[in-house]
């Protein structure tokens, strides 16, 4: 059965005066995968960054409306650390710290204060098992990161967002800057994660989308288009738009 | 046809020019490094570290006094030049990086890096030796941490720029705060920069010699007071190369040679590190 986790709520989001997104309704269902697909420039990333407030970084930056989560609205939610903790993001390009993979992994529990050094070693393990990255790393878990390649790289970020047991993982064109084979990998990886959490991802890549996802939305200069289970949206949108989207025969 | 001979004479006259230039600097430079460590390699000896200066006239003497009045001077300096050079630096890159008021300061800090020290000196002469009364190791202290600062200050914003952003939001998507952001992830990528900051800046400092004759002035006698008058390397260099003994000579080549080693050694030792960081991805 599908349970809601999220639930956007007429959200409209402004960089200063620019209204970027208009409007958006979507639930984000618990242990699926949603991808999120449209041409650059639409707003797919800025629609991302809202659920863990990132915009939150910068002036100027305005919501409107509710990300429901748990009973409260994101939106308004004051304990951000709290907050990121249990969503978790993963960037375009690997973002590994200037330290050891275990340190990059443990980085966010010893943020929650976590102390207790059994408990770290056995979730950095648990973490990288899930990030299937474990085997390659676990003979030199104290080198340090930037020795890693860049697909192993991205999954021991993977592994750090993992660590601290998030409810949904954010990921904005995890692949984009991988080659082939490690694509493929994290595409593989990304199926399994759903058993543990819940995926949002951004993918430029309409292949991927069909490969990973159970849901789709689509998005189109701010606005959300068409929101369907993944098969249905590819192989019959209902809105003109998507079909000439997915279709290739844009603009 | 004629138009691409014209503008390959052009581009050898140019190259010749510069190739020119830059070997006139060479040469002084050379000459001078060379003529430093020859005079003053020969003029090396225990004493010039473990006796202080023989009255004048008299050989024997060391420059004891100096070594030492110039090592507290400058680590004086550097404890309160590099904490708010660093920390400066880190307000203008992270918490003020869209303040105008930081541009500012980075630019004020830019023009005083160029600013002849030795306005630095008269203006520690006058704001610190004059109300108290008397020459002292602070005053020096003083006046190097002001030209220190703006080099750390400018060195620490450019490095922490060249982290990139992308680095810090991910710390703050795992809920960091700014604070532990800087410290954990901004700091430690910029570290070989920070560190290679400082040692430029202390040994820009370690050369100075205008800011110290109005502030620290000079000792004959060894002192690890600072709060009175301190003798240091350059101002005795300075004292005694202008002087009539030939010993006072002797020593003066010593302890620029023992500067100008050290000074070479921190900058080399610098490059290395910022090459090194630079280098590895
Ligand atoms: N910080 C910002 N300030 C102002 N406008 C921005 C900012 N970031 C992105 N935009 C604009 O918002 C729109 C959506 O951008 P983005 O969400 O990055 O699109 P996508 O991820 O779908 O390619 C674009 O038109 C972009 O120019
Ligand atoms: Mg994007």
């Amino acid at each position: 059965m599908n349970q809601v986790l999220l639930s956007v709520k007429d959200l409209n989001f402004f960089y200063g005066e620019t209204q970027i997104l208009h409007n958006i309704d979507l639930d984000i269902y618990k242990n699926r995968t949603t991808a999120l697909i449209g041409p650059s420039g639409c707003g797919k990333t800025t629609f991302l960054r809202c659920f863990n407030r990132m915009h939150d970084l910068y002036r100027n930056n305005r919501y409107e409306g509710e990300i429901l989560y748990k009973g409260e609205n994101i939106l308004k939610v004051k304990d951000l650390i709290e907050l990121r903790s249990k969503i978790g993001m993963v960037f375009q390009r690997p973002t590994p710290f200037p330290m050891s993979i275990f340190d990059n992994v443990a980085y966010g529990l010893k943020l929650k204060g976590v102390k207790d050094k059994k408990k770290i070693r056995e979730r950095v393990e648990k973490a990288l098992v899930g990030a299937a990255l474990w085997d390659e790393v676990k003979d030199k878990l104290y080198s340090p990161a930037l020795d890693l390649s860049g697909g192993q790289q991205q999954r021991m970020v993977i592994a750090r967002a993992l660590a601290v047991e998030p409810d949904i993982i954010l990921f904005d064109e995890p692949t984009s800057a991988l080659d082939p084979i490690a694509t493929s990998k994290i595409e593989e990886l990304l199926s399994n994660l759903k058993k543990i959490t819940t995926i949002l991802i951004v993918t430029h890549n309409m292949q991927q989308a069909a490969r990973v996802s159970d849901f789709t939305a689509f998005i189109y200069k701010g606005h959300l288009i068409e929101f369907e289970e993944t098969e249905k949206l590819f192989t019959n949108p209902k809105e003109e738009l998507t079909e000439r989207y997915i279709t290739g025969r844009f603009g | 046809m004629d138009r691409v001979r014209k503008r390959k004479l052009i581009n050898k006259i140019a190259l010749g020019l510069s190739v020119f230039a830059a070997f006139l600097g060479l040469f002084w430079l050379v000459f001078i490094i060379v003529s430093v460590l020859s005079k003053g390699f020969s003029a090396i000896n225990w004493s010039l570290f473990f006796k202080d200066p023989a009255p004048p006239g008299f050989s024997g003497g060391g420059l004891r006094s100096a070594f030492v009045g110039q090592g507290i001077i400058t680590i004086v300096a550097s404890l309160i030049g590099i904490p708010i050079g660093i920390m400066g630096g880190t307000f203008l890159a992270e918490y003020g990086r869209n303040f105008k008021f930081s541009r500012l300061v980075s630019d004020i800090a830019d023009i005083m890096v160029s600013l002849p020290s030795i306005v630095v000196g008269t203006f520690v002469y006058s704001i610190m030796v004059r109300p108290m009364g008397h020459f002292s190791g602070y005053a020096g202290a003083f006046a190097l941490a002001i030209i220190m600062i703006p080099t750390i200050l400018r060195t620490t914003e450019e490095m922490l720029n060249l982290v990139p952003w992308e680095l810090r939001e991910a710390a703050f998507a795992l809920g960091a705060p700014y604070y532990k952001v800087i410290k954990d992830v901004v700091y430690r990528s910029a570290a070989a920069g920070l560190f290679t900051g400082v040692l430029l800046g202390v040994a820009r400092v370690a050369t100075e010699t205008a800011p110290l004759l109005f502030t620290s002035f000079n000792n004959p006698f060894f002192t690890v007071n600072p709060n009175q008058s301190m003798p240091s390397l350059t101002v005795t260099i300075y004292q005694y190369a202008m002087g009539p003994y030939e010993e006072w000579h002797r020593l003066a080549w010593a302890a620029s040679f023992v500067i100008v080693v050290t000074v070479l050694l921190l900058s080399i030792a610098g490059r290395f590190i910022i090459n090194r960081r630079f280098s590895k991805r």
